[in-house]
């Protein structure tokens, strides 16, 4: 594996974020916004019906977001993520735009917490697929609502307190220590397909079990797939819900940000992660390869225990 | 393009206000101005219907006994003959979708039952034994247990072999989050509008 271990490498990141604080901004005349702020995201999505909803408190500064939920923490930013059992970075990446699939307009928004927003829709056709009202001071997401295919609301993501950072942040940036370097490597297509439901692959990344990260985006929503060894296990999985989308069996996992999809194929398991809306992931899943059946005694078993 | 949006300083006491966290003060200036302003009043009630959301979310009820840290064992038996108490049958089978356990034990019990009843019938020897009596075999007895033995064999080997396929190592689901995270925060919301956010900024000094 060709990863290696740096340390302090979250230097480099401090750095950044403090060359587009509110001291620097004040040079460019087109960007005025001060992206520092915190608050607390009420995310909740709807999963066949059953709402998962959680509590996050948010610190952003710059290109850095410290996300908090019940004690576990991490923070993420210019393609770096760091939690309390470590972190990575990656090297490099590159941009999908969304006007290959989706048409934007934008308009003043209403008032949210006491702030002018920019209300901008997302148009996938004539289907707003999502709604975001950004602070226009600072360009937080104060209000972001994400459809399924049927127009019912999937996701919802409102922040319900707002204000400036108490720069937390930065302490924690100073603590938390090592980050491995996650290389690209080109994409195996013969596992993978290039493209999927509508979703390119933009980056292709090596992981700490000796697999890949085929990261795919359609410029708004995204997901990762990683392959891994058969037969892996991933813990939060083991136990996740059979679901069957497709005429497929797979396990499925959703939080309120994201969902974890896994199934194995011939010698390769499969783990999705990713903000699809439902309608979008059954598509996706469409179109990587399908689980296998398994022998005729776990199909047994499944037909008499479900 | 002018900017008509409604910004109100009483909005950020909005949500303090749902937490009854207001002075004295506070609170009389927030209830008189939801007389008047409607971008208040709509605000006001998007937040009250956000955490009214999350409050009423369905919780799921388990029953003590299904929960993974109590394991069933001699009692499996009687699940798979039915033969539990009938309030008792179904939270064995919630148990068995929670506990990785319980539910291989299970699999093991019905499959060594499956080579049972996969082998010869004792009666149908012991009628072949009677209608041969007169003839000395070479090797008497013992060649058609030895079979029967072996063919049990093979059955419970396919059994497990086929049901339980060799498990690989586990992986924290925590790498897959924090790897993809690292690669989304490249594409957050407001990198992805900044033509839309930068017009606003311009007009919105």
């Amino acid at each position: 594996m060709r990863s290696r271990r740096l340390v302090a490498a979250l230097l480099a990141g401090l750095v950044s974020v403090a060359m587009t604080s509110p001291a620097s901004a004040g040079d460019r005349e087109t960007t005025e916004r001060s992206e520092i702020y915190s608050g607390v995201r009420v995310v909740v999505s709807v999963w066949d019906g059953v709402a998962t909803a959680g509590v996050y408190d948010i610190e952003h500064i710059g290109d850095m977001e410290y996300v908090s939920i019940d004690g576990t923490w991490s923070v993420l930013g210019e393609g770096s993520a760091t939690s309390g059992g470590g972190g990575m970075a990656l090297a490099g990446w590159s941009t999908i735009d969304l006007s290959n699939k989706y048409q934007v307009r934008s308009s003043a928004g209403k008032s949210l917490l006491g702030r002018a927003t920019r209300l901008v829709e997302v148009l996938e056709g004539d289907f707003v697929r999502s709604t975001f009202r950004f602070d226009v001071r600072t360009g937080a997401p104060l209000s972001t609502k994400i459809y399924n295919g049927d127009a019912e609301l999937f996701r919802s993501s409102t922040m319900v307190s707002f204000g400036r950072s108490n720069l937390r942040l930065y302490r924690e940036l100073l603590e938390s220590g090592t980050q491995d370097i996650m290389m690209s490597i080109p994409l195996d297509s013969d596992v993978l397909p290039e493209i999927v439901a509508g979703y390119e692959v933009a980056d292709v990344y090596e992981t700490k079990s000796g697999g890949q990260q085929v990261f795919y985006t359609d410029g708004l929503f995204s997901f990762s797939v990683f392959t891994l060894a058969k037969n892996t296990r991933v813990s939060e999985l083991v136990d996740a819900d059979e679901v069957t989308i497709g005429s497929a069996a797979y396990r499925r996992f959703a939080s309120p940000t994201v969902v974890w999809v896994t199934w194995t194929a011939s010698d390769v398991t499969y783990v999705l992660v990713g903000d699809v809306p439902p309608d979008q992931l059954e598509a996706v899943l469409g179109e990587l390869p399908r689980p296998s059946r398994g022998n005729f005694l776990t199909r047994w078993w499944g037909r008499m225990f479900g | 393009m002018a900017s008509v949006t409604h910004a109100c300083a009483v909005g950020e006491l909005l949500s303090a206000y749902l937490d009854g966290e207001l002075s004295r003060d506070e609170l009389d200036t927030v209830v008189s101005h939801l007389d008047t302003c409607l971008d208040c009043i709509a605000e006001f009630h998007e937040l009250r219907q956000a955490r009214t959301m999350l409050r009423t979310l369905p919780r799921l009820e388990v029953p003590d006994r299904a929960l993974p840290d109590i394991h069933y064992g001699a009692e499996l038996s009687a699940y798979l003959d039915g033969e539990l108490p009938t309030g008792e049958q179904p939270v064995v089978f919630a148990h068995m979708a929670l506990c990785d356990r319980c539910r291989n034990e299970l699999y093991e019990l019905d499959a060594a039952r499956t080579a049972v009843r996969s082998l010869p019938r004792l009666e149908a020897l012991l009628e072949r034994r009677h209608v041969d009596q007169n003839v000395v075999p070479l090797r008497p007895k013992r060649r058609s247990w030895v079979a029967a033995s072996v063919a049990a064999a093979v059955v419970v080997a396919v059994v497990s072999f086929a049901g339980n396929e060799p498990q690989g190592p586990v992986v924290d689901l925590e790498v897959f989050s924090v790897q993809h995270g690292a690669r989304l925060s490249v594409q957050s919301p407001a990198s992805m509008f900044d033509a839309e956010l930068t017009a606003a900024d311009v007009s919105n000094p």
